[in-house]
This record gives C-alpha cells, sequence and structure tokens, in this order.
C-alpha cells in the first residue's frame, strides 16, 4: 500500500460517507415523502429495489 | 434504512471485485470514481424525472417515454427499445448466477466444499458445479439445473402471486442483516494478516493496495473506462430502464433529487467501503494478483465464490455463516431479479392490455428459454457475452440516448425544473452543465474512444507502424490497420478460443433476434394505439 493509495483511499471513503450521511440527515430531516409515503403510490409489485 | 437496504446486493459484493481484479484495480479505481460522479449521480436524476415524467403522461417504460420526449421523432421509441432489452439480457444471466448464491448457501452449511482448502480445489469445486468439469464433487449439471429451477421458481412466486410486500418487508429486515454482517466479514478480512507465512508479500494490506494504488498508466485503455461506466451503471441500475418504470407510479409530490442522491451514495458505501473491503483483499490475501485476476478472468461472477468460502472456513461457526452470507445475498439477488422483471411486465400490461399474471407468464416462458444457454454453454463465454453487450455495452447507449433526449431535446431549462418539483434538496447548480455537456460527452467518449482507441494510439505513437526504411504513414495506413487489427478481429471474436465461436455468434445472433422481436412488440403496440385514436 503506498502513500498515494492511501490518499485515493481516504479521499473516496470521505467523499462517499460524506455524501451518503448528507443525504441520510436530509431524508431523516424532511421526512421525506420518497422514502415512506411514495411507496403507497406504487403498484403493489413494486420493491423499490434497484438492481444490484 | 429500506434505501440503505436495497443498496446492497450481488454487483457490490460479486461483480464490483471481478471487475476491478480483471482491469488492474488501481486504474478501475479512479474511471470508476469519475464515472459515479459524472454519470451516475445525473444519470440517478434524470431516470427518476424521465420515470415520473413518463409515468404522469401514462407510459412506465422507455419506448413511451421517449416517444413522449422527442414527439417529432417517429423512431425514437426504437431506440427506446433498449431499455427493454437491457433488463431481459441481464436477467436472463443474472438470475443463474443468484441460484448459486443459494446452492453455495447449502453447500456451507452441509460442508460441501468443506474439503477444498486452496484457491485450485474451490475452482475445480466451481467448475464441476458449473458443469465445465468432471470430479468428485459434481458428475453434471444436475446439481446446478436443479437450484436453478428452485431459484427461477421462486422469483415466479414472489412476481406472480403478489407475496412481495412480504419479500419486501423480509429484505427490509434481511438487507441490513447483510449489511451488518458485510462490516463483521470486512473486520475479519483485516485480520487476515498473511494468510501463507511462505509468500509474505500476499497480505491484506497489499490486497488493500492492489484495490487503492493509482496505476495511471492503464487508465490509457479504453475498455477500463468502458467497464468503470458500465459496472456504475448495472450497480445503480441506471442505463437499464429498471428505474425509468418505478419512477413511474411517483408523483410530482415526491422527491426524485434527494431519493435519487441517497440510493446512489447508500449503494457505493455498500460497494466501495464494503464490498471492496472483503473480497479483493481477501483474494490477494489468499492467491496473490497473478491467480486473481485469472480466476476473475475466468468468469464475471466467479472470484467471490472462490474466495468467500475460504475467508469463512477461518471463522468460528464458519458453515453457519457461510450459509448466512450467501443466503442474504440470495435474498438481496431476488429483489433485483424482480425489478428487472417490470419493465417487460409493464409494457405488456400498459402497451398491450394484457393482465399482470399473463404478462408475467409470457416474460417467464421467456426468459426460461433463453436462460438455457447460460447453463449450458457457460464455459463457452456466452454469459460473459450477455454482460458485455447487454450488461455494459447497451447500457452505456442507452444512457447515452437518454441524457442527450433529457438536456438537449426535451431542454435543460425544463429538465431542471421538472428535476426539483416537490424537492427538499437543491442540486448544485454546476450539474446543469454536466447534465447538459460533460455527462453526454463522457458518455459519447466512452463509446467512440473503445471502438477508435488503437487508431488513436497509433496515430499518437505512428513509430508503431514504422518498419524499417520507411517513411510514417497517414491516416489512411492507420484506419485501414484499425479495420484490418482491431476492430473486425473484435467484432468476429478472434480473440476467442475458435471452438467457442458458434457459442459466441449464437448468443450474439440471439441477442439480435430478441431485440428485433422487441422493437416489432413495439411496432405493434403504437399501430394499436394509431388504431384507436383512428376511430371515431
Amino acid at each position: 500500500m503506498t502513500a498515494s493509495g492511501w490518499i485515493f483511499l481516504i479521499l473516496a471513503w470521505s467523499a462517499i460517507l460524506g455524501l451518503f450521511l448528507f443525504a441520510l440527515l436530509r431524508t431523516l430531516r424532511s421526512g421525506n415523502k420518497n422514502m415512506s409515503g411514495s411507496k403507497n403510490q406504487l403498484t403493489p409489485d413494486e420493491t423499490k429495489q434497484p438492481v444490484q | 434504512m429500506a434505501v440503505a437496504g436495497s443498496a446492497i446486493g450481488l454487483g457490490n459484493f460479486l461483480r464490483f471485485p471481478v471487475q476491478a481484479a480483471q482491469h488492474d484495480p488501481g486504474a478501475f479505481m479512479i474511471p470508476y470514481f469519475i464515472a459515479f460522479f459524472l454519470l451516475g449521480l445525473p444519470l440517478m436524476w434524470i431516470e427518476w424525472t424521465i420515470g415520473r415524467m413518463g409515468g404522469a403522461l401514462g407510459h412506465s417504460t422507455a419506448p413511451g417515454m421517449f416517444d413522449s420526449l422527442w414527439k417529432k421523432n417517429r423512431f425514437i421509441k426504437y431506440v427506446g427499445t433498449i431499455g427493454l432489452f437491457g433488463p431481459i439480457v441481464i436477467f436472463v444471466y443474472y438470475i443463474y448466477v443468484e441460484s448459486w448464491l443459494l446452492a453455495y448457501g447449502f453447500f456451507s452449511l452441509s460442508g460441501k466444499y468443506s474439503g477444498c482448502t486452496s484457491e485450485q480445489a474451490l475452482v475445480d469445486f466451481l467448475r464441476a458445479y458449473q458443469g465445465l468439469a468432471v470430479n468428485q464433487h459434481f458428475s453434471s449439471l444436475a446439481t446446478a439445473y436443479v437450484f436453478f429451477l428452485i431459484t427461477f421458481g421462486l422469483n415466479l412466486v414472489v412476481i406472480s402471486f403478489g407475496i412481495q410486500r412480504g419479500i419486501e418487508k423480509t429484505c427490509k429486515y434481511l438487507l441490513p442483516v447483510l449489511a451488518v454482517f458485510a462490516v463483521i466479514l470486512a473486520i475479519r478480512v483485516l485480520f487476515l494478516g498473511t494468510p501463507d507465512p511462505a509468500k509474505p508479500e500476499y497480505n491484506v494490506l497489499n490486497g488493500i493496495g492492489f484495490l487503492w494504488n493509482p496505476n495511471w498508466a492503464a487508465l490509457k485503455d479504453a475498455k477500463v473506462w468502458l467497464a468503470a461506466a458500465g459496472q456504475i451503471f448495472f450497480t445503480l441500475s441506471v442505463g437499464i430502464g429498471v428505474i425509468l418504470t418505478y419512477a413511474s407510479y411517483l408523483t410530482q409530490k415526491d422527491d426524485v433529487a434527494l431519493s435519487g442522491l441517497t440510493a446512489a451514495s447508500a449503494n457505493e458505501v455498500a460497494e466501495v467501503i464494503l464490498g471492496g473491503s472483503i473480497v479483493i483483499p481477501a483474494a490477494f490475501a489468499f492467491f496473490g494478483p497473478t491467480v486473481t485476476a485469472r480466476i476473475a478472468n475466468g468468469g464475471d461472477f466467479d472470484l467471490a465464490f472462490v474466495t468467500m468460502p475460504l475467508v469463512l472456513k477461518g471463522i468460528t461457526l464458519g458453515r453457519f455463516f457461510g450459509f448466512l452470507w450467501f443466503i442474504l445475498l440470495f435474498f438481496a439477488g431476488i429483489t433485483s431479479s424482480i425489478s428487472l422483471a417490470q419493465p417487460l411486465v409493464a409494457f405488456l400490461q400498459d402497451e398491450f392490455h394484457l393482465s399482470k399474471r399473463r404478462a408475467i407468464y409470457i416474460f417467464a416462458a421467456g426468459t426460461f428459454i433463453l436462460t438455457q444457454p447460460c447453463i449450458f454453454f457457460i464455459g463457452q463465454g456466452v454469459i460473459d457475452e450477455m454482460n458485455f453487450w447487454g450488461g455494459t455495452f447497451a447500457l452505456v447507449v442507452f444512457a447515452t440516448v437518454e441524457t442527450i433526449l433529457f438536456s438537449w431535446i426535451f431542454g435543460i431549462h425544463d429538465a431542471w425544473a421538472e428535476l426539483h418539483l416537490g424537492s427538499a434538496l437543491r442540486v448544485p447548480r454546476f450539474y446543469r452543465v454536466i447534465i447538459k455537456y460533460v455527462t453526454p460527452v463522457f458518455l459519447l467518449a466512452i463509446l467512440g474512444f473503445w471502438l477508435l482507441q488503437k487508431p488513436v494510439t497509433m496515430l499518437l505513437d505512428r513509430t508503431d507502424l514504422l518498419s524499417a526504411g520507411e517513411t510514417p504513414v497517414g491516416i489512411p495506413q492507420v484506419l485501414r490497420l484499425w479495420l484490418s487489427e482491431d476492430i473486425v478481429p473484435m467484432l468476429l471474436a478472434k480473440d476467442r478460443p475458435v471452438e467457442n465461436l458458434p457459442y459466441i455468434w449464437g448468443t450474439r445472433i440471439g441477442m439480435i433476434v430478441l431485440f428485433a422481436f422487441l422493437s416489432v412488440l413495439v411496432f405493434l403496440a403504437w399501430r394499436r394505439k394509431g388504431a384507436r385514436r383512428s376511430v371515431p
């Protein structure tokens, strides 16, 4: 593991975690309708699971 | 929690490590992140917005949505056919790989592979299971086929009989458990140290370095960029058409900007932080870089099946945890295969007014037949061929078209307003520029460089073309060489074993026929619409 590897890893992890925490906090704070309420508008088939 | 749970699946733990290992991980991660920020995030927003708009106009699949976005173009709906074609092609091989997870869960519990203590032994086990070899573990494909039938049946049950609400609730709890378990496994991998003291350089720290040490030199290879973009599309489900269908059920009150960001970032946590900390470092520590790359090149989903049994072997209650790991991934896979079924089922329901059950039967019958070559000719490269053309190339083409439609044909001003309808999140304004200019140019550049890499390289380094005593060559010679040594051999699959060529061509022709068939369905659907409109 080189120094540039560590830098790359730390930058990448920070960016991803920062983005995720930001989105999660905004979702929780706004009581985002899409995360809960909108599921009621989906057809019974929908699971809203993206393909992984 | 539901979104975070839904972000974890096969792409994170099976496909991502293989794609990275196949393309020099240190080189792969750089275009991967660039693709995430310049392609993945914009495309998430584009697809959620187009989907919601399409839904409001009564369309739940790409042909109708594209047709609505560009009313003046009669042919754009046929380009939207890729949004039906991609999910089917991916479903066809995905469901077979999904069945391996179910099988490995049971093998783990029964201890069937517990005698395999080396990379070669586990490769042999997997090859025999896939029907590529006969050994003490398996003498035929029968076991794999039985697990495929169970998996296919389970998928049908979930899709057909309305128990998906139950599955959804189950996944809501199972997938977070998978995330927690992935954290435990990542910690376990960190403590693997140096499994073979005779090879001290094969250790976890170097394994992490294998993934993260930047290799700038390898960035010149356009295939790395295409693979990184393909992985971003696959893992975020963009460029497939699935998100379009889901988003078509949303209303203007739903926040597509924040939902897209949350889903994308949660997926990246699962993929890069968890997925990237398990299979690649473990594979490196056990096998070293060369063998890891060789296993990855052996099959697009093989690496985790060879590596994880060794990782799990060393922990207390390893058999049980192995079972848990593979079964949880299996459930994650089921949620994904359900989503892949949605576009065609929705298309048949919307455009041909079929009942849901009948649409599912047609989908099931078609995909069952199409999966057979994946099972019986896996050794001839059928799955890899489908994964490239259906799971990578088609996605990039589809994404290019929808980005241009969204930002240029529909217009970035209206598109931006549509994205923010009902949104609590303001997307940074520079993403307007990215969506309008950078994303389409990036996509076109990937396609262009993939096609033209060799002539560009030749022109940049003309000495390659100089033979003794000859003068430097020009563009015509370069193009001729490109045709004769690059693009034509690639299209003719000349880099494949000769004995596999009939299967490669069979797969390609099959995909062309499938695309043509879907295009005919789109044609018939629009003719019916036209006929209905003309009735007074």
